[in-house]
């Protein structure tokens, strides 16, 4: 019983993850992406 | 392997090397090389949005599910940090805390709610990570940008950081970590697990002893949201008590 239900939680996790990624990365990659490639300067005390 | 990961956090060295994956580890996506997103940057400038980070929390509920805090044990630059200050102090613990499971929940429930009320990454501002793997940096390859109130700041977290560190191990990850937290509500579910074999299990606790996140009972192994898998108690299981164990179904 314990078995059957940590193998249904972990699939439903599973499928709610890929569905995520697979229809918000298009829209969300950029945007994340952008915080890797332009330097926050105020977070690190940069810049007076 | 935290050396391996650590390089490979650092391979956005040129722009088009940097990525919009949010890493399964605490590094900071200021450092001058970083290639990956840190998920709890990540998390707070959407927060600050006012929106719902749907693709950086599967891309980061893909890796806890896949491995819970094995990321933590194994990956992590600012736990390898953690390591390499135990291994200069060469004994146990000067203080020997008790487990507290939750504080670092609050600690992720705070940031991610100051991110959302002062529209703003506040957390990003005193992380000791950032500290260390971002402003320090900056200071040898930005030699023209001034260095503000908040860079002072950064050193002075560093410093409390690691002076915690040298006199409790892995401070971070066992109390503070925002990341640990997510990835430790995953290690219930996570298909990698420690297990223990009670049918084995002589109950002398050899593996708690050994433990760096001083889980303090042989039940809570499994379960735990400390436990990184680092797999210390693996090693010190006489009688192979102790496995690791990675099963979608079981």
């Amino acid at each position: 019983m314990k078995r059957n239900r940590l193998f249904t939680i972990r699939l439903v996790l599973l499928g709610l993850f890929i569905a995520s990624v697979a229809v918000f990365a298009a829209a969300q990659y950029g945007l994340v992406q952008s915080f890797v490639r332009f330097l926050c300067t105020s977070c690190l005390g940069l810049g007076g | 392997m935290q050396f391996l990961a650590l390089a490979l956090a650092n391979i956005g060295f040129l722009q088009i090397l940097k990525t919009g994956i949010p890493c399964p580890f605490f590094y900071c996506y200021g450092c001058p090389a970083a290639a990956f997103a840190c998920p709890i940057g990540v998390f707070q400038h959407y927060a600050a949005l006012q929106q719902f980070p749907f693709y950086a929390l599967g891309v980061v509920g893909l890796f806890g599910l896949a491995l819970g805090r094995f990321w933590c044990g194994w990956a992590c630059p600012f736990g390898t940090v953690q390591d390499l200050v135990a291994w200069i102090r060469r004994r146990d613990d000067t203080f020997r805390l008790p487990r507290v499971a939750w504080t670092k929940f609050l600690v992720l429930g705070v940031v991610l709610l100051l991110a959302w009320l002062a529209a703003e990454t506040l957390f990003c501002k005193v992380c000791p990570a950032g500290s260390l793997f971002a402003a320090i940096p900056h200071r040898f390859v930005s030699p023209e940008l001034d260095f503000g109130t908040f860079f002072y700041v950064h050193l002075a977290t560093l410093a409390v950081a690691l002076v915690a560190f040298f006199l409790i191990g892995r401070f971070w990850c066992r109390y503070l970590c925002p990341l640990g937290a997510i990835f430790g509500a995953f290690n219930p579910v996570s298909i990698l697990k420690v297990k223990v074999d009670f049918s084995k299990c002589t109950r002398c606790e050899d593996c708690l002893k050994v433990c760096p996140a001083k889980i303090e009972k042989l039940e809570e192994i499994e379960n735990c949201t400390d436990c990184t898998r680092c797999g210390k108690c693996i090693e010190s299981c006489g009688s192979e008590a102790v496995k690791i164990s990675a099963s979608f179904k079981e």
